[in-house]
């Protein structure tokens, strides 16, 4: 599994067309260092489909941001791992630290 | 936004639109270049993909809303259980969270509802808890049988989706060369599609009791070998109906010249569309000023189409 980070993450070289169509589904491209970020996160089920693609079928995962510590930590760390149906998504979320808290919300 | 519907609603969409463009413009002539309205509207919509919606999507900026994570809905009902002073385990309260699938309102009812009963919410009492039918969208469902771990699995997701079966097919149609890359397994798939569609041509409007067969099939089609998937881009927009919707230009032109060949040879388009189009194409080749074109008063852009068209 490849764990990436939303803020900033490099792909392999990509062709033109498939470059084109990560920059419409809401990717973002920093030339000057040379990495990706998520920009727009509408459509970015289909972003991790291609970047799956891209990594040869590897699975992706995105570091998810703790709305209360300000922590990213990755989705293998959460107990609710299995039941999510949003996870590996570049979202926010609660680390498992700040949830045992009782007041995080 | 998506209850805009039939006779009633006509013109309403069009309208809201109108509201934007004249906010917009208002704004414009006061100085400021953006064509954004003055009063931010906010629009909510079930499905943002609907067609009827297309036309307001580009005036408006799209935030999808996904379904809220477990922990947050954890976080949640641990504050409410505390504000309203309800004795809760925490398990019956992840038990809840993920029983409401994402869905915050059916979380609080749940646990509005076991709270009123007992005085400690526990664990078995989240047990009466019924799950919850969500609907699909295509996307979703693409996504959901290609990747499902059985055809079971898959004909249960093809029950909750709200596709349209002829969408649904022609989208599976179109992702099965990128999801089998093996030819066996690839015609094994097209083979059980193809049954898959003789019984949605069987069920048409009325027989919808043969559509578990359909269905079935679909779920096979899918899930020839579970265990080779891997993740992929899907085409989720059936191809066969973007393609018609980009050549509808061409289509009405080359009917409009198959028509004006019909009434002027006293024959059918069709018969106009096999017989003479082929002949009329190479009298064109080898001389484009030719007289025929006059007599069947054939314009520059049905003379453009027929020189610059693929052999039929």
């Amino acid at each position: 599994m490849k764990v990436l980070n939303k803020k900033a993450f490099r792909l392999p070289f990509i062709e033109r067309s498939r470059f084109v169509t990560l920059m419409r589904l809401g990717l973002g491209f920093d030339k000057a260092r040379g990495v990706y970020h998520v920009e727009n996160y509408n459509e970015v089920e289909k972003v991790i489909d291609i970047i799956s693609d891209i990594f040869e079928g590897e699975e992706i995962s995105f570091l998810q941001t703790c709305i209360s510590c300000g922590k990213d930590f990755a989705c293998s760390d959460c107990m609710y791992n299995v039941p999510c149906e949003t996870k590996n998504l570049p979202l926010q979320c609660i680390c498992s630290s700040c949830l045992k808290n009782t007041e995080t919300e | 936004m998506d209850g805009i519907f039939g006779n009633q609603d006509r013109g309403g969409i069009g309208a809201i639109i109108k509201i934007f463009k004249e906010e917009g413009r208002k704004k414009k002539r006061k100085g400021k270049k953006t064509q954004e309205p003055q009063i931010p509207v906010v629009l909510a919509a079930n499905d943002p993909d609907l067609s009827k919606l297309r036309p307001l999507k580009k005036v408006c900026q799209l935030i999808r809303f996904r379904k809220v994570r477990i922990p947050r809905i954890v976080a949640l009902l641990k504050k409410i259980s505390l504000k309203e002073q309800i004795d809760v385990e925490f398990e019956a309260l992840e038990e809840i969270a993920q029983n409401s699938e994402g869905d915050v309102r059916s979380a609080i009812v749940d646990l509005q509802a076991l709270s009123e009963e007992g005085e400690v919410l526990r664990l078995q009492d989240t047990r009466r808890l019924s799950s919850r039918n969500r609907k699909l969208r295509l996307y979703d469902t693409l996504r959901g049988v290609f990747s499902a771990k059985s055809s079971g699995e898959a004909r249960k997701l093809l029950d909750n989706t709200t596709v349209n079966y002829d969408d649904l097919m022609l989208s599976v149609q179109d992702n099965l060369p990128l999801r089998y890359k093996d030819p066996v397994e690839l015609a094994a798939a097209y083979n059980l599609l193809s049954k898959a569609d003789v019984f949605r041509g069987r069920v048409g409007t009325e027989n919808w009791k043969l559509l578990k067969y359909f269905f079935n099939l679909l779920a096979q089609a899918t899930t020839i070998k579970p265990q080779t998937f891997k993740p992929f881009e899907f085409i989720s927009f059936p191809t066969r109906i973007s393609t018609l919707f980009w050549t509808r230009g061409k289509r009405t032109t080359f009917k409009g010249i198959c028509a004006k060949i019909g009434a002027k040879c006293h024959v059918s388009r069709r018969s106009a569309k096999i017989d003479f189009i082929p002949f009329i194409r190479a009298i064109l080749k080898e001389q484009k000023s030719s007289p025929i074109c006059t007599w069947l008063e054939l314009d520059s852009k049905e003379l453009d189409y027929l020189t610059s068209m693929e052999p039929l």
